[in-house]
């Protein structure tokens, strides 16, 4: 290596550690006890679940209630993008003395409907589901989510869900945050806020792919294992909840890198690992492959929830009893039919009213 | 059935009404690990629920609309693409062999495959409310439901607005559900004149019994008259094609 290399490269490096990012270790990844049992406690709630993927548009909540009404037991918010909130409560911040509405990222969080809360019947595990990004800024957002209280979360551990989330910020942190008060999807979020690395989980609109691949966020992280890693380990010691990651196969097919990816997030401290059996690159075009998938959940210790071409209740009870995933995903099946999880539940119950006035 | 007065109406019109899907599917005992084949009828039920979710989140006004119709017509292309594909008929091993969904409609049923129904989404059976492909079929299909469902929590099931023409608005948009006994009260002892019957068609969950095509259409408003767009048609394609307003032939999904 020439020498002009090596100093360019240290230069690097010491920039990266100066911003508080240094090389990868052992003891950067190393989570605390609480986040171990707190893991443990998500995935024993979540095991044989069917989840409702993360819907780039899809997931609002009328259709999470649709799904939930047919008795979908855990679902997800609808992906947001990190930088997005973060830019709205520094906007916020600044016009702390005006008048501020809400941003129309934002809007979508603001899901009214406590009226219906009385009347559920079914449990659901409601998760939120951001993007980040890597690096300085993923951190900073981690910590200015949780933090500084941008994001509320009343955990249904913290038995108190009238807090939190529905409640009103303080009179100090108003002042501090101005009118930055973000509401999660509902004041019954329950355990999981999913750090989602699949840009294309369950949306085949190119336009949003880019979108998001082009920032680095999304599946771009595939290609950096050790910064996606780091991103957890940091987003794990901040969140008061268990995260959990969406990541695809690899890049392309060509460079699968799971097996480099998925020891990385074990120790980082990820709750469970969604793994959509595809490549980035495969998209939609290529059947998903389940075999990987399996051979995932068998090879690691962290849970891992399968995700792919599920849209029948004999697929799904095939492959939740050939691999050793935890539960298991559906996104495009849910959309073209969201009475799925009713056929699934029948078949692990019998007959019988399985659909719940449920929020998600 | 619903009772149909007082105050119980309200309580179980978002329970029971909506459940009727589930309810009558399960039923059948013998429904157990088998695909739920739900019939075109039940499908426009489950838009219905979906609907009135859309509604109560959103608003049942101009600015919850235009929310709501960034998502609505999105979803009815993924609920057309429903094909029944029970246990009994393609199995697992055809499944596993042809996981794709996006393939799937064309590999398991070919026969069944749709490209759009055309006219037929301007008086549409059950069927072609359910299998919207096109861009402009998904949306009028959209605005067919939104303006024929009620929110699942409405409590104001009718309006006594009156529009310029003296015709009362509630009856363009019933504000209740299908179901509802008001809605099946006006249009029973209404005199159904044609032009009113077409009005309430196109603007509720009003649909043709029976699974054919649209009627035939005079040479005149053949659609490449209109180069195929519907919302460019003149109102002479509704004066020259006679609809019977026999309730024979029409239904309220």
């Amino acid at each position: 290596m020439p020498p002009s290399r090596r100093m360019c490269q240290a230069r690097q490096r010491s920039a990266a550690s100066a911003r508080g990012h240094a090389e990868l270790s052992t003891k950067q990844l190393t989570p605390a006890e609480h986040v171990w049992q707190r893991n443990a406690q998500l995935a024993k709630r979540l095991r044989d679940k069917l989840i409702l993927a993360p819907l780039t548009r899809g997931s609002h909540p009328a259709f999470r209630r649709l799904c939930t009404y047919f008795g979908c037991e855990a679902t997800m918010s609808e992906m947001a993008y990190a930088r997005m909130i973060l830019k709205y409560v520094a906007d916020n911040r600044q016009r702390a003395g005006v008048a501020g509405r809400a941003h129309g990222v934002l809007q979508c969080y603001a899901s009214p409907a406590p009226a219906l809360a009385q009347t559920d019947r079914t449990p659901v595990i409601g998760n939120g589901s951001f993007l980040f990004q890597a690096g300085p800024q993923g951190g900073d957002a981690a910590a200015t989510l949780f933090g500084r209280g941008a994001v509320r979360i009343s955990g249904g551990n913290q038995g108190d869900r009238r807090g939190g989330a529905r409640g009103a910020p303080r009179s100090r942190e108003r002042r501090e945050l101005g009118r930055s008060e973000l509401r999660l999807p509902n004041p019954r979020c329950e355990s999981v806020l999913a750090l989602s690395a699949c840009a294309q989980c369950t949306c085949p609109l190119t336009a949003s792919i880019s979108e998001a691949t082009r920032r680095g966020l999304g599946a771009a992280m595939l290609q950096k294992p050790a910064k996606l890693a780091r991103l957890v380990a940091g987003f794990v010691a901040q969140s008061p909840l268990p995260v959990t990651v969406k990541v695809r196969l690899g890049e392309s097919d060509a460079r699968m890198n799971y097996a480099r990816l998925l020891p990385l997030l074990e120790r980082a401290g990820a709750a469970a690992v969604i793994v959509h059996g595809r490549s980035a690159d495969a998209r939609y075009k290529r059947p998903a492959k389940w075999d990987a998938i399996a051979a995932i959940a068998r090879d690691h210790a962290v849970p891992v929830i399968g995700n792919g071409d599920l849209l029948t209740h004999y697929e799904i009870t095939h492959h939740r009893q050939s691999s050793d995933c935890l539960a298991l995903m559906t996104g495009r099946g849910a959309l073209i039919k969201p009475w799925l999880f009713q056929e699934v539940q029948e078949v692990r119950r019998g007959p019988g009213r399985v659909g719940g006035e449920g929020l998600c | 059935m619903l009772s149909t007065r007082g105050t119980a109406v309200r309580e179980v019109l978002r329970g029971a009404v909506l459940q009727h899907v589930v309810i009558t599917r399960l039923d059948d005992t013998s429904a157990q690990g088998r695909e739920l084949q739900l019939t075109a009828t039940d499908r426009v039920g489950v838009y219905r629920l979906f609907v009135s979710y859309l509604k109560e989140h959103f608003g049942d006004d101009a600015r919850g609309k235009s929310a709501a119709f960034y998502f609505l017509p999105w979803h009815f292309s993924f609920f057309s693409r429903y094909r029944a594909l029970p246990d009994s008929v393609y199995g697992l091993e055809r499944t596993l062999e042809h996981p794709l969904i996006a393939m799937r409609a064309d590999v398991f049923a070919p026969e069944v495959r749709v490209r759009g129904v055309g006219l037929d989404a301007m008086w549409p059976t059950p069927t072609s409310l359910t299998e919207c492909k096109r861009r402009w079929e998904r949306r009028w299909t959209a605005f067919r439901c939104w303006s024929g469902c009620c929110a699942a929590s409405c409590q104001k099931r009718t309006s006594a607005s009156r529009t310029s023409s003296g015709m009362r608005l509630a009856m363009l948009r019933p504000c209740c559900s299908w179901r509802c006994s008001q809605t099946r009260t006006w249009w029973a002892g209404r005199r159904r004149s044609r032009a009113l019957l077409l009005m309430l068609a196109q603007q509720s969950m009003i649909v043709r019994r029976g699974e054919g095509l649209a009627p035939a259409l005079h040479p005149s408003d053949h659609p490449s008259a209109f180069h195929g767009r519907p919302w460019n048609a003149s109102p002479h394609l509704f004066r020259s094609n006679p609809v019977d307003p026999s309730p024979a032939l029409w239904q309220i999904v």
